[in-house]
């Protein structure tokens, strides 16, 4: 690992709720952990675990109750599982990858920014005849990689991605891992990386974090983790997932 | 029991007319637990609603013969169909949410194919409902009765699903993608169910996944469809350590594992 003690994120006894008064329902307690540049940290956890809110309060989505959210990076960026909700269906590829550049502070020429998408469409692995088309004309894993490409088109340093690959097919989900691993080596990026896929985590992750009920139960490096679990529920989850 | 040979099905409604399922044959034997995988756009699906005589109008069976304990299905009338559906051959999905009719009760759900295909009294549906609920591990039985899809989590709306598709003894199931939606806990208890349900009512088991893990645990036999087409079928273990085609080779590497990290395995080849 690079840079080790260089940090991008840093979560501090985070506290988060929905709802007030009688009706406040605790999501979150007490989640303290920091992100390194250039690594990977996984997070995993069955549904209605928290993770999901754990994404949104470090984007600024949802408040904290208590606790600090602290960045070290311009511009956290997201990753969703299934980008088709998030890519306009109105628009082409090419003008939705643009988007964020014209809406930053930096201005750019138009030649400029039609070269900055082509850019990172090779990057992603995207041919540039997909620049012309619309998202429902692109399959579930060429849109991935037009939203990865968005995540990244603006220089960000740190992707939240949350379950990125879990709606894809197994093929087309190893190529968006290898297409993630292989950003990350070339950028130096570091990914909060959500799923509830135990061997996708394995594969892509440093250090993993396990989630239940809001709390973090169990964090380390991923083959410390896998080899021995110490927290029961690492173990249910190690031993029920096949 | 069941035998599908040639089977081609045909969407008859685009110009040139699309085969979405070619030349797939499968035969099945009472009791047994047979897979079919394969990634989206497979077939995999198709398949088996052709088998519940449920492909929507502009797909036809073109080619090939479908034979389920002597009957012909392929020239099933709606009608036919009828008698077969829930009765013997019944199906599962993998969203029991939008499958289970949200303003029908539990109980009344459970009961459907004994009301279509029994001349059972209601005192005596009832009490088999309630049987069957207990036995796909259904807590309170007499409360869950009364109650609305809407009020029970993914893994006992998965369970109801299998309960209510099990109460007429049918002898094939078909379960497409059943344990898709759930967390891995989840998953595991209601494969284990599946598993208990096919010993102890010898319910044979048609299991559609694209999931190979999955199949490799419930399965029996498993057939690898790419693209409408059968690729390689076989006996799990012997199609998982020896694929013998290009394409299941494929899907084998592709599976996420817990050995061979991915990520370690690059930074090492970076080292180098």
């Amino acid at each position: 690992m690079k840079n080790q003690e260089e940090l991008v994120l840093e979560v501090r006894h985070l506290e988060v709720g929905y709802g007030r008064g009688r009706k406040y329902h605790q999501v979150l307690y007490d989640v303290d952990f920091c992100l390194k540049k250039g690594e990977i940290l996984g997070l995993v956890g069955e549904s209605g675990c928290g993770k999901s809110t754990l994404s949104k309060t470090i984007l600024g989505f949802v408040p904290a109750k208590k606790g600090q959210v602290v960045h070290y990076t311009s511009r956290p960026q997201m990753i969703f599982q299934d980008p088709f909700g998030s890519l306009n269906p109105g628009k082409k590829v090419g003008w939705i990858l643009e988007e964020p550049l014209r809406f930053q502070k930096e201005k750019l020429s138009e030649g400029q920014r039609r070269q900055r998408v082509e850019a990172m469409a090779e990057k992603v692995g995207l041919d540039k005849k997909l620049l012309g088309r619309y998202p429902r004309d692109l399959s579930g894993g060429q849109r991935q990689r037009v939203s990865i490409a968005i995540s990244l088109i603006q220089g960000s340093q740190l992707i939240l991605a949350d379950e990125p690959v879990s709606a894809l097919d197994v093929t087309i989900q190893r190529q968006i891992m290898e297409l993630m691993l292989g950003l990350q080596e070339e950028m130096n990026l570091s990914y909060l990386f959500i799923s509830h896929d135990l061997d996708v985590i394995y594969q892509m992750c440093d250090r993993v974090m396990v989630m239940e009920k809001g709390r973090i139960v169990e964090s380390g490096p991923v083959e410390q983790i896998y080899r021995e679990p110490e927290h029961p529920y690492t173990r249910v989850l190690l031993e029920a997932s096949l | 029991m069941l035998k599908m040979n040639h089977v081609t099905i045909t969407f008859q409604d685009v110009n040139p007319p699309q085969q979405v399922v070619e030349d797939f044959s499968l035969s099945m034997e009472p009791g047994e637990i047979v897979g079919i995988v394969g990634e989206s756009g497979s077939g995999k699906t198709m398949t088996a609603l052709s088998l519940m005589g449920l492909l929507k109008r502009d797909a036809h069976i073109t080619k090939g013969s479908m034979n389920f304990m002597g009957k012909d299905l392929a020239s099933q009338t709606q009608k036919g169909w009828e008698a077969i559906r829930g009765k013997e051959i019944s199906m599962i999905f993998q969203e029991p949410m939008t499958s289970l009719n949200p303003v029908l009760t539990i109980g009344r759900q459970m009961e459907e194919n004994l009301r279509l295909h029994t001349s059972l009294d209601k005192k005596t549906r009832y009490q088999k409902a309630l049987d069957m609920m207990e036995k796909v591990g259904l807590p309170q039985p007499e409360k869950l009765y009364g109650q609305y899809p809407h009020q029970l989590s993914g893994g006992m709306r998965q369970r109801v699903m299998i309960g209510a598709a099990l109460i007429g003894n049918p002898k094939l199931m078909i379960a497409d993608e059943p344990t898709t939606a759930l967390d891995v806990t989840i998953q595991a208890q209601i494969l284990a169910l599946l598993k208990e349900m096919n010993r102890e009512f010898g319910t044979a088991i048609l299991f559609i996944s694209h999931d190979l893990r999955v199949i490799r645990s419930i399965c029996s036999r498993v057939v690898v469809m790419h693209q409408g087409k059968m690729v390689e079928s076989g006996n799990v273990q012997e199609v998982m350590e020896a694929p013998q085609k290009e394409y299941t080779r494929r899907l084998l590497a592709s599976i996420p594992r817990r050995d061979c990290s991915l990520r370690r395995h690059r930074e090492e080849r970076l080292r180098q």
